[in-house]
């Protein structure tokens, strides 16, 4: 039997709100995913702006297309396939590449427990930043959404032996990056 | 796919776990709920509008489409229907008196005898 984790079945109640109430039934939608879905559109764009654009559109575009929003068979992918769409429509219009290195354009929640992890957050923001963009969305839909490679295959449209390879670039690369950052932590 | 080592997982766990740990630092603008709600209510209000126009405009195709062929039998009727003018009932007696070498109150006559027949045959119902 199928099972359905409870995050899923949260959006399919969302999605029914918005198909009952229209715009007004976004709210939901919005306040479950709106994290997920910026963390996710920021590691394409690059920048929080564009991604908050990606996002805003996405959503826009999920209530007046709801009826196919509803017909999917799974949700939460086929959300991040239409943010990840156009959080590459917004990259091809600007035809710059975006900034690598800075984070300024970011805007990060700092709680006081966390004000020492800062650091190694702002490390591993950066050093995902200096992936290929094909590398850190696998990255992020891995460790962040904790999807299986079948299912980022699915989001992604590729092969899922693809995925699984460019994850493993990708955390090696990113092993690189924050290695000494890493025997800080292990020391520290 | 290939299969991690002992010596990968060294390695590749506790970048991950640091990747994992840094996934909340980023959060999404404070205005960005707001900017996408409304976003939404006035592309929904577009739409409707947008459809109250489509609709707006098949009635008026559907009525042109009703109207042009009604308009044509009206008009054939009204053709039909409308009674010639003094001057061309007087032409017409004077051709019939002409014709058939009688007097102008026949030729009169006959050219009245005639439009009465015209008018009864339109408005038979068998026609």
């Amino acid at each position: 039997m199928k099972t359905i984790d409870p995050f899923t079945e949260q959006i399919r109640g969302c999605i029914e709100c918005i198909a009952e109430n229209g715009a007004a039934g976004l709210s939901g939608l919005f306040d479950l995913t709106a994290h997920r879905l910026v963390r996710f559109a920021v590691t394409i764009t690059r920048n929080q702006h564009d991604a908050e654009d990606a996002v805003q559109a996405a959503l826009v575009r999920v209530v007046s297309n709801i009826r196919l929003v509803r017909a999917a068979d799974s949700p939460w992918p086929y959300l991040l396939r239409m943010i990840r769409n156009e959080s590459l429509v917004i990259l091809r219009k600007k035809r710059r590449w975006p900034l690598v290195s800075s984070l300024t354009d970011l805007l990060t929640r700092r709680s006081v427990d966390e004000v020492e992890q800062e650091e190694t957050h702002r490390a591993v923001w950066s050093a995902l930043r200096s992936l290929p963009i094909e590398q850190s969305e696998v990255v992020v839909l891995k460790i962040w959404e904790e999807m299986t490679f079948a299912q980022i295959a699915e989001v992604l449209e590729l092969p899922q032996a693809t995925a699984a390879s460019r994850y493993r670039y990708a955390l090696s690369k990113l092993a690189g990056h924050l290695r000494s950052l890493e025997q800080e932590v292990r020391h520290g | 796919m290939a299969k991690r080592s002992s010596d990968d997982d060294s390695v590749m766990v506790p970048v991950e776990l640091l990747i994992q740990a840094a996934g909340n630092y980023v959060v999404p603008s404070e205005n960005l709920r707001p900017r996408t709600l409304e976003a939404a209510r006035e592309s929904a209000a577009d739409r409707v509008g947008f459809y109250k126009l489509a609709r707006l405009f098949l009635v008026l195709l559907l009525c042109s489409a009703l109207s042009v062929p009604a308009l044509d039998r009206l008009t054939a009727w009204h053709d039909k229907s409308v009674s010639p003018s003094v001057s061309e009932i007087q032409d017409q007696a004077s051709r019939i008196a002409t014709e058939k070498g009688v007097g102008p109150h026949w030729g009169l006559y006959e050219a009245f005898n005639r439009l009465r027949n015209h008018h009864a045959e339109n408005l038979s119902p068998n026609r």
